[in-house]
């Protein structure tokens, strides 16, 4: 399939949409905790994903480690463009933009903003890992081949991410913690 | 170690829940040591994971990129298509660029081959006979082939200082008197024939000339004699001979050099070609009417 897109096929260039974008945005939700940022990064980083495909070689990584890098560039990018805005990085608004029902929506905001303002709290690393492994879905050796790391690694900052987040998380939601834990 | 242990059991767990092959309670089951430090985790891990799973992206967006993705590439391909006939120099430069060993092996034996076809071109050409005899009529191109292959044989013993066979210089006289008659009628030729037979001719003359001049006996003097039937057979045809440098008095070229003010049209004036006979020379006087 990527081969057939490297070469223009429009259906095999549908397909790997119709794959990664939702862990594209998922990812960069993860890493910006911001809807609207996550929808325009998404579709900036399928975009150059059309420049670049031609250039893209199995022998030096999987496709998938390749794609999650140009993410991973554009939420850096963007960032350094706040930061020269003087915008702060917080959860905000745009979360609201969401196809669930209100209930759901608030439940599961307050647990995204509660996930992203602890692992905003984490080292860069630890982050990178959390938004690879759960938010986009890669496995351990495509997160380790995106990070340039060995999966031994990768298994070891994804232990101490997990560890702080449950103590961070614990922390501000104690009870519901404490009922998965028990149930 | 145990951090070690833990590190791989956390993350076996978590990707069998990941990727739906087992359930939590599942994977706990088969790790029931290490169950009371790896079940928190987990359950953390998998909130963290299911959380970001609902964020899906709206379904609105999703099209809409998908649109705007599949129209940029569609119009990048076009213009791919468009731009490949203009971009023909610089996926030259690539190619070369990409395959210089290759291209340099094969100039290097494109080279070889042309240098090969060139040196046997010239090779060919130096020799002459080929050149030179189809250049004149066909009943009198072998004769003038093989006058000019004894010429040339000749010429390179003189020039090296090798001694030149009377045999061959005879040969070379027979050569000229069969010619001369299967010529005929010379001013019937046409002029590219006439102008090779003339400068044969006018080569043969300066090679005896110099045979007769620079080799010893019995060279010298059968040199002599062929020179006596060079300018008979010049006569006949009515061409002019090329005008020779003048002798070292009582040098060894001192007789037949006597022969050179007599030819016609030469710088020296000269008796008229009805009174020049090979009897003027008396060197020449024995085989001025040689028999074939």
């Amino acid at each position: 399939m990527v081969d057939a897109a490297r070469a223009g096929d429009a259906s095999a260039l549908s397909e790997l949409y119709t794959l990664y974008f939702p862990r594209v945005y998922r990812y960069i939700l993860a890493r910006t905790g911001n809807t609207y940022d996550a929808e325009d990064l998404a579709e900036e980083v399928f975009m150059r994903v059309l420049e670049a495909i031609e250039r893209f070689q199995w022998r030096e990584a999987p496709f998938s480690a390749w794609l999650f890098r140009i993410a991973h560039n554009a939420v850096i990018s963007q960032r350094r463009k706040e930061t020269a805005r003087g915008r702060s990085s917080q959860l905000s608004e745009g979360l609201a933009v969401n196809s669930q029902g209100p209930d759901e929506l608030v439940e599961s905001r307050l647990a995204l903003s509660d996930i992203r303002e602890a692992a905003e709290k984490l080292p860069e690393a630890q982050r990178q890992v959390i938004a690879l492994r759960f938010a986009a879905g890669l496995s351990v050796a495509e997160t380790a081949r995106t990070m340039g790391k060995g999966e031994g690694n990768v298994k070891v900052i994804q232990h101490k991410a997990i560890v702080k987040l449950r103590e961070m998380m614990g922390q501000a939601r104690p009870a519901k913690v404490y009922e998965s834990e028990t149930a | 170690m145990k951090a070690r242990r833990l590190d791989e059991v956390l993350d076996e767990c978590l990707s069998a829940y990941l990727e739906g092959r087992r359930s939590i309670d599942e994977s706990l089951s088969l790790y029931p040591s290490l169950r009371h430090e790896v079940e928190p985790l987990l359950r953390t891990a998998v909130e963290v994971a299911d959380t970001f799973r609902e964020s899906s992206p709206p379904e609105h967006i999703e099209q809409r990129g998908r649109q705007e993705f599949l129209t940029s590439a569609s119009v990048r391909q076009r213009a791919k298509l468009l731009t490949f006939d203009l971009n023909f120099p610089q996926r030259v430069g690539e190619f070369v660029r990409r395959r210089r060993r290759l291209l340099i092996v094969a100039a290097f034996a494109i080279g070889l081959t042309v240098a090969g076809t060139l040196a046997a071109s010239l090779e060919h050409s130096s020799d002459g006979t080929s050149r030179d005899a189809a250049s004149v009529p066909s009943p009198v191109a072998p004769a003038v082939g093989e006058l000019q292959d004894t010429q040339q044989q000749l010429w390179r013993r003189a020039n090296q200082g090798v001694d030149v066979s009377p045999e061959m210089i005879r040969a070379l006289s027979r050569t000229t008197t069969a010619l001369d008659s299967q010529v005929g009628n010379f001013p019937e030729l046409d002029a590219q024939a006439r102008v090779e037979l003339e400068r044969t001719i006018a080569d043969q003359y300066l090679l005896l000339h110099l045979i007769a001049n620079t080799q010893p006996p019995p060279a010298s003097p059968e040199a002599r004699r062929a020179l006596g039937v060079t300018q008979h057979v010049a006569r006949s045809w009515g061409i002019d001979l090329p005008q020779l440098p003048p002798a070292a008095p009582g040098g060894p070229g001192s007789q037949v050099d006597e022969t050179a003010p007599r030819q016609p049209n030469s710088a020296t004036p000269s008796p008229s070609p009805g009174n020049e006979t090979p009897s003027d020379d008396p060197t020449l006087q024995s085989d001025a009417n040689p028999s074939p």
